[in-house]
């Protein structure tokens, strides 16, 4: 071993000399300049799940795929977040987890842990807000195993005592944690502004898991996980007419009931704009600015997609280009405009800066927001944002898995079959002035959140010079 | 015990004699690969995987931390940033005349950098920052901050990034197949002509993210702090994105003398997977990546880490909940110990069954998470095993770490079950598997052992060698690198007076 490093330290120094006299070069003249390059569409076989309903309602879909001895599934139930009462935040969650990780049907955990990983294979089950989603993942020797291990654990859970107490401990620490990581914190505080009271922006606290029992979980387990209100997608290496089967002599047999829903608030898209601070020890500031938005279904979103995309959410966007690149401000920063189905979604910037630039990074987020709201768009922002979009259909193909489980998806929240085509349609018809009157119409700087995490003896401007300032006293 | 539970025991059984007897070979990467070296040195690997006319590219080079010269921390990194900033022909009209600008701007840096070392009055100080500020405003505007990022996004790139370690530098994205030209084209002129324009601006973005990632967050500030003291010689305890003071002195020049010092197209592996057609395909990647010069062979030289003779401890405050991280020195592939250690590693941290899971956070409650490593920092080099605790509750972090020493021994003392070991190697042939799965994954593994393991068709033997370790040898492992005059152990804890102290 030393004598090979030594001979490389010894050769390279003759490279070394021998390659110093080389000076910079340039691009050869009769490369094409990228800008100029041009490419025909890419052609996609469109690839399609079998879709089968079993008689108990519950909806499978199934592609084939024998590339590699793996099959995996992911089910959606309509068991999420928002069903949990406010002062039991958190049931969803830990009901979702006890599912797999409280007993089931008299077989300990410790058993179903060692019975899973011997066969290298994974059932996890956690709560989203709109959504409970299940997975397994298995090779495909162990695929009947598994997924009788799999209905088990959706079907018959113990929801041991002891079990719920250890995962109570375990939200709680994460709950203790919430202000240790800053970006988090932000997150965090901004939601549940912007949802202002809506069961989309509750979050645990000690006290609402301190709340639930053992009754709760049984009964939100009882109640809304149903067949009918479950959709799965399985891909991999197995016959699709032996898994319908098998699926049929396991799920097959859950037995639906009626669910009778909570009544849900409106949700209200129109909070007031205000400042909120949050002051933390720490030398950047962690700025989230924005508002509620729209439903991804409603025809104000292709063009406002485009708008966000120029605006902070595209490779190559205004925000970035700004902040970042000409003024060193922010390693992270750009918008989003997250994708609304059941609630409408949230438009946001987010910039990350040290404190003594916060004044002025919030200027010019304001001013670029007011900017795509007063100008037109160029037409190449446009036309590059739109063939990024058109170019990037191709990756809906690119695993079974993806394809399976979209359009699981697209059943579940009962999205029209063609609205991908159909959002394509739109985005190719827009011009520079459909973006500017979206933009115009639903950026509103009159609703706008700005919520602030930092160190207010650092900032350059006082906070109370972009609206009315809200200190956050943090409690979990 | 009931019929349907001891059938079940009944297959398990089975299934144990059935994958035990599978031989590991049987799955090979089914895919078809085809690898070429171009005269320059560039090395090709393509895997063709079926699905949608998309490939993704992984441009690996074996420059990374590591190589860094002594007071140029990070600049690997920094380096890695300033090639998305286009070059000779993509970025500006005029390169000629952006190039006497930036020029003159590298002199006003300079001056100004000399002038706050030398402590001139302040007067003269801010004088010369101000001429320094015109200057870069002067090239700017010749110039596109982000010439690339447009180009690629436009036609359909995805997750165009670059990611810099200890070991080396990568640049990835997935583009629609039919681009290869398009990629070709920009990544062989950034190896040869890269300009690295607006550099100043960018230092300060490298400083944000120091910030972001290293000081305003817990995780990542103990992680530096343990790994500087783990390596007091070898370059792994350097920070990976440099000091601030570092960051701060950057010099343009300095940065392009690392680049031009190391990638070029023979220290560069590309790996290619999906829709391919290699025959083709080659002749476009000739056509660009075969137009550029080799560079030097140039190996940096990484001092030995010496052995560690007794055991190291370090806390650091913070405004934060406690964790942990206990770190023991251990070699690294190919040497047949590093995979014994992996076993060891999956043994103690990796599942729920595994037994620090079980001890720490299912049993006595003291930690919400554990997890274990093989990886940090790097594989290049001799690296750590190494255990991450986050303590639960008003347990603090010297109570869990008997805890996990008391596992260790149990390690030395009895051998591993039978289940136990077949457990872990059932895992890792299954892990093994879904890597193929994973373009990003397949692409990174490939190019990892093309560079450092003597070839990517080595990454095949890996079941293999996981599937020979006995028990015997984990045993032997334990004893040997898992001792206390090995170890370091980085506390993260409370300052003194916050919220949570009483």
């Amino acid at each position: 071993m030393m004598n090979n490093k030594k001979s490389v330290i010894i050769l390279s120094i003759f490279f070394i000399i021998l390659f110093s006299a080389i000076s910079a070069a340039q691009t050869p003249e009769e490369w094409p300049h990228p800008e100029d390059m041009e490419f025909d569409d890419v052609e996609v076989t469109l690839r399609e799940a079998d879709k089968h309903e079993l008689e108990n309602g519950l909806t499978v879909y199934l592609i084939e795929d024998r590339e590699l001895p793996l099959v995996r599934g992911e089910a959606i139930i309509d068991a999420g977040n928002i069903y949990s009462p406010r002062e039991k935040t958190g049931l969803a969650e830990i009901t979702a987890n006890l599912l797999r990780t409280g007993g089931t049907a008299g077989q300990p955990p410790e058993e179903i842990d060692k019975e899973l990983e011997y066969l290298a294979a994974a059932v996890e089950f956690g709560a989203q807000d709109t959504m409970v989603t299940g997975s397994f993942s298995s090779l495909s020797d162990n695929k009947e195993e598994v997924i009788e291990l799999f209905n088990d654990i959706l079907r018959k859970p113990d929801f041991l005592p002891e079990k719920i107490e250890l995962r109570r401990g375990i939200m709680e620490e994460s709950i203790q944690r919430r202000a240790d990581h800053p970006v988090q914190l932000a997150v965090y505080e901004f939601i549940k502004k912007m949802a202002a009271d809506h069961p989309v922006g509750w979050f645990p606290t000690m006290e609402s898991v301190n709340n639930i029992e053992r009754e709760d979980i049984i009964n939100f387990h009882e109640r809304y996980y149903q067949p009918h209100k479950t959709s799965l997608a399985i891909t991999g290496d197995f016959d699709a007419d032996k898994m319908l089967h098998l699926l049929e002599e396991t799920l097959g047999t859950w037995e639906p009931d009626e669910v009778e829903y909570p009544e849900l608030p409106e949700f209200d898209p129109h909070p007031e704009a205000k400042v909120y601070h949050v002051q933390q020890p720490i030398q950047q500031s962690i700025i989230f600015i924005g508002h509620p938005s729209v439903k991804f279904d409603s025809t104000a979103f292709p063009p406002l997609n485009i708008a966000n995309r120029i605006l902070g959410g595209g490779d190559d966007n205004r925000l970035f280009r700004e902040l970042r690149s000409k003024r060193g401000l922010a390693y992270a920063v750009g918008s989003q405009l997250t994708q609304g189905f059941e609630f409408p979604g949230y438009f946001y910037a987010y910039i990350m800066t040290g404190a003594e630039n916060t004044g002025q990074v919030i200027e010019l987020t304001l001013s670029e927001i007011e900017k795509i709201r007063q100008k037109e768009v160029t037409e190449q922002e446009l036309t590059e944002n739109r063939q990024a979009i058109l170019n990037r259909a191709v990756y809906r193909y690119t695993s079974a898995e993806e394809i399976a489980f979209r359009q699981a998806l697209v059943d579940f929240l009962d999205l029209d079959q063609d609205y991908y085509e159909k959002y394509i349609e739109q985005i190719q018809e827009l011009d520079t002035q459909d973006i500017k009157n979206i933009a115009q119409k639903k950026l509103s700087p009159e609703q706008l959140i700005i919520m602030v995490v930092g160190d207010q003896n650092r900032f350059d401007k006082e906070l109370n010079n972009f609206g009315e300032v809200e200190n956050i006293e943090l409690e979990f | 015990m009931n019929y349907s539970r001891y059938f079940k025991k009944v297959i398990l059984l089975i299934l144990i004699l059935v994958l035990a007897s599978i031989p590991v070979r049987s799955i090979e990467l089914r895919e078809q690969v085809s690898t070429f070296t171009l005269d320059n040195g560039f090395r090709v690997i393509m895997v063709e995987k079926q699905g949608a006319p998309v490939i993704h590219f992984r441009l690996m080079f074996d420059v990374g931390g590591v190589d860094e010269p002594e007071g140029l921390g990070g600049i690997a990194h920094m380096v890695e940033h300033m090639a998305f900033k286009g070059t000779t022909s993509v970025g500006t009209d005029n390169f000629k005349r952006e190039q006497e600008l930036l020029e003159k701007m590298d002199q006003a840096a300079e001056d100004y950098f000399s002038a706050r070392e030398e402590d001139m009055d302040d007067e003269e100080v801010t004088e010369l920052k101000e001429e320094f500020t015109a200057a870069q405003k002067k090239a700017q505007q010749l110039a596109d901050p982000n010439p690339l990022k447009g180009i690629f996004d436009k036609h359909g790139a995805e997750g165009y990034n670059a990611a810099t370690g200890y070991d080396h530098t990568s640049y990835f994205l997935s583009l629609p197949a039919n681009r290869l030209e398009l990629f070709s084209r920009i990544k062989a002129d950034v190896i040869e002509n890269a300009v690295f324009r607006y550099f100043y601006e960018e230092v300060d973005v490298v400083k944000e993210e120091r910030v972001q990632r290293n000081e305003d967050e817990p995780t990542g500030f103990l992680r530096e702090n343990f790994l500087q003291e783990a390596f007091v010689r070898h370059f792994y305890g350097r920070p990976l994105i440099g000091s601030m003071e570092e960051i701060d002195n950057y010099r343009r020049q300095e940065a392009l003398d690392f680049w031009n010092d190391h990638y070029h197209p023979n220290r560069a592996v590309l790996v290619m997977v999906g829709d391919v057609s290699p025959q083709e395909d080659i002749k476009i990647i000739e056509d660009y990546f075969g137009e550029i010069s080799a560079g030097p062979e140039k190996k940096t030289y990484v001092p030995f880490e010496p052995l560690q003779m007794e055991e190291r401890r370090t806390r650091v405050t913070f405004d934060a909940e406690p964790q942990m991280f206990i770190g023991y020195h251990i070699p690294t592939y190919p040497d047949q110990d590093a995979y014994v250690m992996d076993v060891v590693s999956s043994v103690l941290g990796t599942g729920r069954t595994s037994r620090l899971y079980r001890r720490l956070v299912i049993e006595e409650e003291v930690a919400a998470n554990v997890s274990t490593s093989t990886g940090i920092p790097g594989y290049r080099y001799p690296n750590l095993f190494t255990v991450h605790v986050v303590t639960k509750g008003d347990h603090n972090p010297e109570e869990v770490e008997e805890l996990v020493y008391e596992e260790i021994e149990k390690l030395k003392e009895e051998k591993i079950s039978e289940w136990e070991l077949q457990k872990v190697k059932n895992q890792v042939r299954a892990n093994y598997i879904r890597e193929l799965d994973s373009s990003s994954g397949l692409a990174y593994q490939m190019a990892f052992y093309e560079h450092f393991l003597d070839g990517w068709e080595n990454m095949k033997e890996y079941p293999d060698k996981i599937i020979s370790v006995t028990k015997e040898q984990i045993q032997q492992i334990a004893d040997e690198y898992l001792l206390e005059n090995n170890r370091t152990v980085a506390i993260l804890e409370k300052e003194e007076g916050g919220s949570n102290d009483e």
